[in-house]
């Protein structure tokens, strides 16, 4: 038989890259957190599911990472003892996967709610609040869909996004608007938290941030700087310019929503 | 909890066992695809550097990926014999014993080597189990094997009854202290302080001088002629005339020929051709005779004056600048920096020597060579690599393949009494044509040289596969799928095997040849022992495991980019496997197991549609990065 045609791309570092983001970021900091309030729960249904589906990703996880760190892989796959459901030693177990096209909206759903969560928890950080203090929310301007993602997940979404009450019209005090996917959420803090404080401080740091990019601006069109200097310090130069900026829009986000 | 974080001290050991007893390194017979990497062979006087780990990182990754994914994987292990490195190395114990190599006798000196090979060589092998390698180490081989050695002695009757093979009297890289014939890899070139002469050479019937500037003035006893450049206003009236050299006295001619320099020196250049390979090619221009001036062990020979003879290079230097000095023929000396080439095993000054050698016709080689890279049957990543393979194979140099060594193929080549050459397989053969040509048994001696170690690694891809028997493996698995190599030796080992490979098998010996960097400390720069800088790939692995170490060795090689290693990255990996554990510590205590009722397409939750979403985004995007269909 014909080897089949291929080419190979040689990008480990690429593959190295993408397992470790899944591993770390998707499994680890998000799923994990995601399931701590299914098993706490009594819904058999849900528990035997979710038990099920992470035994499934933690040995997929293994497979891809084989290659890579086979002695930790082995170790854990005859721990778990996976070769009683996959019929195979690890080292010889391929790596298909069926693809399940229909997830892609559940995807996406929980996809919006990562971010929201991350907007969250962001804003805490902008504004001086403890990361592990409760607020409340207003989802009165998101439509139903989004609606329905926060309500099919209510207890993941409060446990995560520290949230104790999630209300469904505005409340008589000072809120801030953060934007995901388009859709606004309106966060409420504590009343001892004095927003116009906030507002200086905040304004502040936007000043200093106007000052720090129209530096690296002035940088990048002096035409002696850009013949003389190693490429790595202009690229350093640039990328600082980038962040700044999406640091920038972001507090001038939140000042804009601030109310007075 | 008793124990928080992973611990690999005790199961890197106890896992590899595993693999090892269950035979899963064998290849797995199977209807569909290959794949086969031969192994670079390490010198079986190594012992593993980072280099060693990122190379065999990557092909382990490769050949446990297709491993997996069903391809019948052959993963071809082995030590090269490392001729000149080896026979330092027992030389060098046997002379802290007080033992001499000719007393011992070219026999029992092989005895020792092979003594020595068994007792601390093949450490390496074991230090690539310890980075998790997974060859067939049932298929282990040596470059003096049996099987391989006899692919050697074919290969070189094959090319020799071709006229490939022939012997020659030209110029060599000369080690002085070993005695022997050096390749270009062996060569060192290494920035000197030296003092540049410049020497008055008179002109026969007139009043006048031409000065000339050398760094190696003892190298005048054979100068054959004295040349210039013909656009050099300065000596055109000269050209044609006799000048004499001084000390010998020797009348020679002044030539004109436009590879002389007018800016460097005084413009004229004094010409050797039997000590210097630019004076070489000069000299077969103009047909000047070549005067060889050194015996193999870098002392004079009896072609110079009385007083001369027996001296070393460097004391003659000393005596020849003395008598110039005071026949007033020396007019000054000059304090410069040059290149001067080193033997990187002995450390000593490398003299071009005309000796007569065995070499290959490398150009004739080459030809197929470049075919199978032009037609893409091989193809080179990073791309740009096959630049430099096609810039040097059309440059190439006949091969000098014979070497003064002891440890090595001894060359199958015999002589008779009137010096006729008998090549054959072995012993009896020789006797067997000689007997024929003569017709009568003859006397035969044989050749005392062994063949340069780049001949045998040369066959490495298709002996170890068995060849030149037809065996299933050798069918199978050539050509290898991938080569997995470091630039540094593209030329003296790949070439090679492609020159092979293509002549002999007619097919090119790996379908890519995967050109990886080097790994630098983490401000880049090389690691050095003088600068301090080495991580030892053995010390990590004890530290945090191999697994962490070869994460990140395999994370940070992007291709053509150089791997800048320190050990808080490989601590962050190593992080990486604590964080996966605890998160397994997390399914244990939930219970997490997969039963046989696991129907994915019925999943109901949002997040674990979620994860699965990921997980096949993730496996898609990793394997794209080993193949693109």
């Amino acid at each position: 038989m014909r080897q089949k045609k291929h080419i190979s791309n040689f990008r480990f570092d690429e593959a190295a890259r993408v397992i470790y983001q899944f591993v770390w970021h998707s499994y680890c900091d998000w799923y994990i957190e995601f399931l701590k309030p299914i098993f706490d729960s009594k819904s058999k249904k849900n528990l035997e599911e979710s038990r099920n589906t992470s035994a499934y990703i933690q040995a997929n996880i293994l497979i891809l990472l084989h290659p890579f760190i086979p002695f930790f892989t082995e170790r854990v796959w005859q721990d778990f003892k996976f070769i009683n459901y996959f019929k195979k030693p690890l080292m010889f177990k391929n790596w298909e996967v069926q693809s399940q096209s229909s997830f892609n909206k559940s995807y996406k759903k929980i996809d919006w709610l990562i971010d929201l969560v991350t907007s969250i928890r962001s804003t805490k950080v902008d504004l001086n609040v403890p990361p592990g203090s409760f607020i409340d929310i207003s989802i009165s301007e998101l439509n139903s869909n989004k609606i329905s993602i926060i309500n099919d997940n209510l207890d993941v979404f409060k446990r995560l996004g520290r949230v104790s009450e999630v209300g469904h019209s505005e409340l008589n005090q000072n809120g801030i608007k953060v934007i995901v996917g388009g859709e606004t959420v309106t966060l409420y803090f504590d009343q001892n938290l004095n927003l116009n404080q906030q507002k200086q401080k905040i304004s502040s740091k936007v000043k200093d941030l106007d000052r720090k990019i129209n530096g690296i601006k002035v940088k990048l069109k002096n035409k002696s700087f850009l013949k003389k200097a190693p490429k790595q310090i202009i690229n350093r130069e640039k990328k600082a310019l980038i962040d700044y900026k999406i640091e920038l829009k972001k507090l001038n986000s939140i000042l804009n929503s601030i109310k007075n | 909890m008793q124990n928080p974080n992973y611990d690999h001290h005790t199961i890197e050991k106890e896992i590899y066992d595993y693999w090892e007893k269950n035979k899963f390194f064998k290849p797995n017979k199977s209807k569909k695809k290959y794949f086969s990497i031969v192994i670079p062979p390490p010198n079986v006087t190594g012992s593993l550097h980072m280099g060693h780990a990122l190379n065999n990182s990557l092909q382990d990754l490769l050949v446990r990926f297709h491993r997996m994914n069903e391809y019948e994987t052959l993963w071809q292990p082995g030590t090269d014999h490392a001729g000149i490195a080896t026979q330092a190395i027992v030389e060098k114990k046997l002379s802290e014993k007080g033992i001499n190599k000719n007393k011992l006798g070219r026999d029992n000196f092989i005895k020792e080597v092979w003594k020595w090979k068994k007792e601390s060589g093949d450490q390496i092998l074991n230090q690539l189990k310890k980075l998790g390698c997974s060859c067939d180490w049932s298929r282990n081989r040596f470059t003096m094997d049996k099987d391989l050695s006899e692919a050697v002695t074919k290969t070189f009757v094959l090319l020799y009854k071709k006229k490939i093979i022939y012997k020659d009297t030209k110029l060599v890289n000369w080690d002085t202290k070993l005695e022997t014939a050096i390749s270009d890899l062996e060569v060192e070139q290494k920035e000197v302080q030296s003092n540049l002469y410049y020497i008055k050479y008179k002109i026969i019937g007139e009043d006048s001088f031409i000065t000339i500037a050398t760094t190696r003035p003892e190298t005048m006893l054979g100068d054959t002629a004295v040349a210039v450049n013909p656009k050099d206003e300065r000596y055109r009236s000269y050209v044609g005339k006799e000048i004499k050299v001084p000390i010998i006295e020797r009348k020679v001619k002044i030539i004109a020929d436009k590879f002389v320099s007018m800016e460097q020196g005084s413009g004229a250049l004094k010409v050797t051709p039997a000590h210097d390979f630019n004076d070489f090619e000069i000299g077969k221009r103009h047909k000047l005779k070549s005067i060889s001036i050194f015996e193999k062990n870098g002392k004079l020979n009896n072609t110079v004056p009385k007083e001369l003879i027996g001296l070393d290079r460097f004391v003659a230097r000393d005596v020849i600048i003395k008598t110039l000095k005071e026949n007033n023929l020396l007019e000054k000396i000059e304090n410069i920096k040059n290149t001067v080439p080193f033997g990187d095993r002995s450390n000593s000054i490398i003299e071009p020597l005309l000796t007569e050698q065995w070499f290959a016709d490398a150009k004739f080689l080459a030809k197929k060579a470049i075919h199978v890279v032009k037609k893409k049957k091989t193809i080179f990543f990073p791309h740009n690599w096959s630049k430099t393979y096609f810039q040097w194979m059309f440059n190439i140099q006949p091969w000098c393949i014979s070497r003064q060594l002891w440890w090595g193929h001894r060359i199958p080549a015999w002589y008779s009494k009137d010096k006729k050459i008998f090549v054959a397989e072995n012993e009896q053969e020789a006797n067997k044509i000689a007997k024929k040509y003569y017709k009568k048994n003859v006397e035969l001696k044989r050749d005392e040289d062994v063949l340069d170690t780049w001949f045998s690694s040369a066959l490495w891809p298709f002996a170890t596969l068995g060849w030149p028997k037809k065996t299933y493996e050798l069918k199978r698995f050539y050509p290898t799928s991938v080569l997995v190599t470091g630039f540094d030796i593209i030329f003296f080992w790949v070439a090679r095997m492609m020159m092979m490979g293509t002549h002999l098998i007619q097919k090119e010996p790996f379908s890519k040849v995967y050109v990886h960097a080097l790994v630098r400390d983490e401000k880049g720069q090389k690691m050095s022992k003088s600068k301090g800088n080495v991580i030892d790939p053995l010390d990590i692995i004890k530290k945090y495991g191999a697994d962490a170490l070869r994460f990140t060795l395999i994370s940070m090689a992007a291709p053509g980019r150089d791997v800048k290693l320190s050990e808080d990255r490989v601590k962050g990996y190593r992080n990486f496997l604590n964080k996966i554990w605890n998160a397994n510590k997390f399914s244990k205590i939930n219970n997490c197991k997969l039963s046989k009722k696991l129907n994915i397409k019925k999943t109901k939750l949002d997040v674990n549609k979620w994860i699965f979403f990921e997980l096949v985004k993730t496996n898609f995007e990793a394997k794209k990065a080993y193949i693109k269909f």
